[in-house]
């Protein structure tokens, strides 16, 4: 096992009873990310994708495999510990944004830091906002900022902390076109900075040139892999 | 923590006003419901209770020398449903020994149904029960001569002013006047006798033992005969309202159980990012206790103030201070439900995947 990567996930398998008829998300799926690495994970709906984001982040067990992060096996760890795991090391954007309505921008960023228990929440959820174009809107409510600035939101609260990797579950899929590459090129731009790993599940094939490595899910296998190693 | 909790309590209650409205209206109509039906079954089971007790209801006789302190200490003992106090002696009528009773007070339970005549006025009227009448032959208007059982004094003689009625649960004693007692015994020698009737629900002895322990040199005399089919009785009646009670608590529960399902499945979203960026779950249960909370204390609030009127609109007899001790206690039984049902739906969203409550809210 490689002691540098943020996340490894051995031989996962995952399979949904639907009737009388077992259906297979995940079969026998291996996959490692590295610190600092985008990797996107493309594939038709029902493909497994979000199965597996969601196994490799701690938010449901598979039937089979492994998955290890800082070289425990989180599987194995009670509900208290996950929860302590995913608040230190993990962080989450989705696609509806997912925001408290009545907290401010500042008071939602803010939330990762207080379950921590971090000093200063509040200086550094300004500093986060400040990075991601919303210093003049911290005291905006979800319901006063558009979708682009909510997903910003979303993104400072996933990364305030500092994790070893971001899940991010279709991060683009309520914006348009052009919030999509601004919010793609701000996220590749952070978790760079942070040498964080960010994982995304995604349909948008158009972003792929933004990933380090894109992998292809289909019948709950990875198909297709192409590292992209000179991306820009 | 706090202040985020706090923040989560406040998007909990803003989250569906309408929710939370329909929320308050429901506890508001099961409580009233519970405290309003609770109420008229325990006061008609405890009618049907007395109505069923003999001419002499009461289960106790102590007789002492009684003061406000002394009556006081025997009114607050568990289990007493009723405290009279009455003087009266033992009398010689012909060779039969029979009680004679000094008139008693506007609040006793006795039954003084007149067949003829009025009730004494004079220290020498005496109203005769009508099986005495029928047995020694007298009519009204006649006298008659009774001697006291304590003294050594000579037959006194009264006047039969009226008869009493011979229908069940009419008193079977002859009453006259407390003068009329002293013209048999001096005033000095009728010691009063507390009579006091128990609520069915206490046992004979350990009463006994708690009137024992008051002490101040009282005679206590237990009158077993007709206590335990009353205890039968209300024992009956108890499983009827209990039954009745748990059955309206059971359909509260179930109906807030539903409504509080709903409220917190419109945000089982937000539920499940929490529970991913890893808030731990007995923290989510405080913002949904509180808001319970919250809904029930508006709806006791709201109780309190519609449910006078409401019950004085039905015909309920109940006076509205007994009426609002009902929903004082009730509401604590109410509350206690309320919170075991936010924490049993709550439990079914926490013991849930995450990414289920995704899916769910989908």
């Amino acid at each position: 096992m490689n002691q540098q990567s943020a996340v490894i996930g051995k031989r996962i398998s995952r399979i949904f009873p639907m009737g009388d008829t077992p259906v297979h998300a995940l079969r026998e799926v291996s996959i490692t990310v590295e610190p600092g690495e985008l990797v996107m994970l493309l594939g038709p709906s029902g493909s497994g994708k979000t199965t597996l984001l969601h196994t490799l982040s701690g938010l449901e067990k598979p039937d089979q495999g492994d998955v290890w992060v800082n070289d425990v096996s989180i599987y194995t760890l009670n509900d208290w510990k996950l929860s302590k795991l995913r608040s230190q090391y993990f962080g989450f954007v989705f696609q509806s944004f997912n925001l408290l309505p009545t907290l401010s921008a500042l008071e939602n960023v803010q939330i990762p830091l207080r379950l921590l228990g971090i000093k200063q929440p509040v200086k550094k959820a300004t500093e986060i906002l400040a990075r991601v174009g919303l210093g003049e809107r911290t005291h905006h409510k979800p319901s006063q900022l558009s979708g682009g600035e909510q997903q910003r939101v979303a993104l400072a609260r996933a990364l305030v902390t500092r994790p070893k990797i971001v899940y991010a579950d279709e991060p683009t899929g309520n914006l348009d076109s052009q919030t999509s590459l601004d919010m793609m090129l701000l996220l590749r731009e952070l978790v760079s900075e942070n040498q964080s790993a960010c994982l995304m599940v995604t349909h948008n094939s158009e972003m792929t040139h933004l990933a380090h490595r894109v992998l292809h899910m289909r019948d709950g296998q990875l198909v297709e892999s192409a590292s992209r190693a000179g991306v820009s | 923590m706090i202040s985020l909790l706090l923040r989560l309590f406040h998007w909990n209650i803003l989250r569906s006003r309408l929710q939370l409205l329909i929320m308050i209206v429901a506890v508001l109509g099961s409580l009233s419901s519970y405290v309003l039906l609770g109420t008229a079954l325990s006061e008609m089971s405890v009618q049907v209770m007395e109505s069923m007790r003999s001419e002499w209801p009461y289960d106790f006789e102590v007789e002492a020398w009684f003061d406000a302190d002394l009556e006081q200490q025997i009114t607050k003992l568990p289990g007493l449903s009723r405290l009279e106090i009455h003087t009266m002696t033992e009398v010689f009528l012909y060779s039969e020994t029979i009680r004679l009773l000094a008139l008693p007070k506007e609040n006793s339970v006795l039954l003084l149904e007149l067949e003829q005549g009025e009730l004494p006025t004079f220290e020498d009227d005496i109203v005769l029960p009508a099986s005495i009448a029928m047995r020694y032959g007298y009519q009204l208007g006649e006298s008659i001569q009774l001697q006291s059982v304590k003294s050594i004094n000579k037959p006194v003689s009264f006047h039969i002013c009226g008869i009493l009625s011979g229908k069940k649960g009419v008193l079977t004693y002859p009453l006259t006047t407390y003068d009329g007692l002293t013209r048999l015994q001096p005033a000095e020698k009728l010691t009063p006798t507390a009579l006091i009737q128990l609520d069915g629900r206490e046992e004979l002895l350990t009463f006994e033992k708690r009137l024992q322990n008051i002490g101040r040199g009282m005679a206590i005399k237990t009158l077993t005969q007709e206590y335990e089919e009353a205890q039968a009785n209300l024992t009956l009646s108890d499983t009827l309202v209990n039954g009745l009670r748990s059955l309206i608590l059971m359909i509260s529960a179930s109906s807030l159980s539903i409504l509080l399902y709903i409220t917190l499945r419109s945000g089982a979203y937000q539920i499940g990012v929490l529970r991913a960026v890893g808030m731990e779950k007995p923290w989510l249960l405080i913002p949904a206790f509180l808001q319970t909370l919250l809904v029930f204390n508006i709806g006791y609030f709201s109780t309190y103030f519609l449910l006078p009127p409401v019950a004085q609109t039905m015909g309920l007899m109940t006076e509205k201070q007994a009426l609002l001790q009902h929903l004082h206690s009730d509401f604590w039984v109410f509350l206690g439900v309320g919170m075991l049902s936010t924490l049993v739906v709550q439990l079914q969203f926490l013991s849930s995947s995450i990414p289920r409550l995704f899916r769910e809210a989908l």
